[in-house]
């Protein structure tokens, strides 16, 4: 009985009460409402366009900020010769760096790498004087690191090595100190 | 979509590459600058911008698997090369991008390509202070119209999250312009 109810209930709430309106009475009825007039029936009027903000003229009408009244503007004639300088661009010859600036970054963090083994292993075998030495260059690459003048990240080393063996680098030595030798170190400071 | 197939095969032809190319950028050249504009808001940095992204598109065109529409994924490749563009130039001048969007701003009454009065300066104010992805929504959803599904493909977002994402930009935008 009560399922019953709550269904001629339900369906009362959803049926239409039988009371019509004007079509289209609930379309733009704001704008009817105010329109031609500010004046409310109860005689207080308001000042033109009071209930236009400014955020209703440029959201809701046609005088929005669109491309163009956006307020951003192009040199005259702008896209007239925009394909043919863009043509040229890529008919030109490309230009291949031999050294991305990830992987500039990358083997710089791997000659830091590099430059600290080498001291640890240059320090084993020397006297205290030139371990002092060593330490400051130690510190001084520490630092380097710290201002992350060399940033890198696992999916740089790994994407930079992924056709090598990571182990290379700290066991090989004498591979170190090739590929040392082969690489403008001076560069890849000043770059990183 | 019959056509666009047989305008990408076209495009990735040798023989009729330039002409379906220069047919390409007629096209879409507008709709990208703009696009690209409102991220990097000066005309020299949206027209180096622009070319990056033809020549991209150029020299991609053979990697484009179709997955999307071509129109999608050349918007795409314009709003990763503005917002590189955006970190570039923050990264040089070490300040972050935030930062160097209120300084473009700034010079923007300055700037002899950019004739909007004070509310439409105050509208790139109010933008500047969105999240990036909320910007991104709101220029593609406002300015440019685009529909929702249009914009799930160029961001790679549900459409649910970018109603949202717009929802919220214009609720922030209207409280930043009555402030």
């Amino acid at each position: 009985m009560k399922d019953k109810d709550k269904n001629i209930l339900d369906n009362l709430k959803i049926s239409k009460s039988g009371f019509e309106m004007p079509e289209n009475y609930l379309e733009h009825f704001e704008n009817k409402f105010f329109a031609n007039s500010n004046k409310l029936k109860n005689g207080f009027t308001c000042p033109e366009n009071y209930f236009q903000t400014f955020e209703d003229k440029y959201f809701n009408n046609q005088t929005n900020l669109k491309h163009k009244d956006s307020g951003f503007k192009v040199p005259k004639n702008y896209f007239n010769d925009l394909e043919e300088k863009i043509y040229t661009k890529i008919k030109s010859p490309k230009v291949f760096f031999l050294f991305s600036k990830k992987h500039i970054k990358t083997i710089g963090f791997s000659i830091a790498a590099s430059l600290l083994l080498f001291m640890s292993l240059y320090n084993l075998n020397s006297n205290k004087d030139q371990l002092n030495i060593a330490n400051i260059e130690v510190a001084e690459i520490e630092n380097w690191m710290d201002e992350d003048l060399i940033s890198f990240n696992t999916y740089e080393i790994s994407d930079i090595f992924n056709d090598k063996d990571l182990d290379l680098v700290s066991n090989d030595n004498d591979e170190i100190l090739d590929y040392l030798d082969d690489t403008d170190i001076e560069y890849l400071i000043f770059e990183n | 979509m019959q056509k666009e197939i047989a305008f990408i095969e076209e495009l990735k032809n040798p023989e009729t590459q330039e002409a379906s190319f220069r047919e390409l950028m007629r096209l879409y050249k507008e709709r990208l600058y703009w696009h690209i504009r409102k991220i990097v808001i000066s005309h020299d940095d949206a027209d180096d911008v622009l070319q990056n992204t033809f020549v991209k598109v150029f020299r991609n065109i053979d990697k484009f698997n179709g997955d999307s529409k071509l129109f999608s994924w050349m918007y795409r490749i314009a709003t990763n090369e503005a917002i590189s563009h955006l970190n570039n130039k923050a990264n040089l001048n070490k300040v972050n991008v935030e930062t160097i969007q209120y300084q473009m701003i700034d010079k923007l009454e300055a700037d002899v390509y950019f004739d909007g009065d004070e509310i439409q300066l105050k509208l790139q104010k109010a933008l500047a202070s969105l999240p990036r992805k909320q910007q991104l929504v709101f220029n593609m959803k406002y300015f440019d119209n685009l529909k929702y599904s249009e914009i799930s493909e160029i961001l790679d977002t549900s459409v649910g999250a970018l109603k949202a994402s717009y929802h919220l930009a214009r609720k922030k935008i209207e409280a930043f312009l009555k402030e």
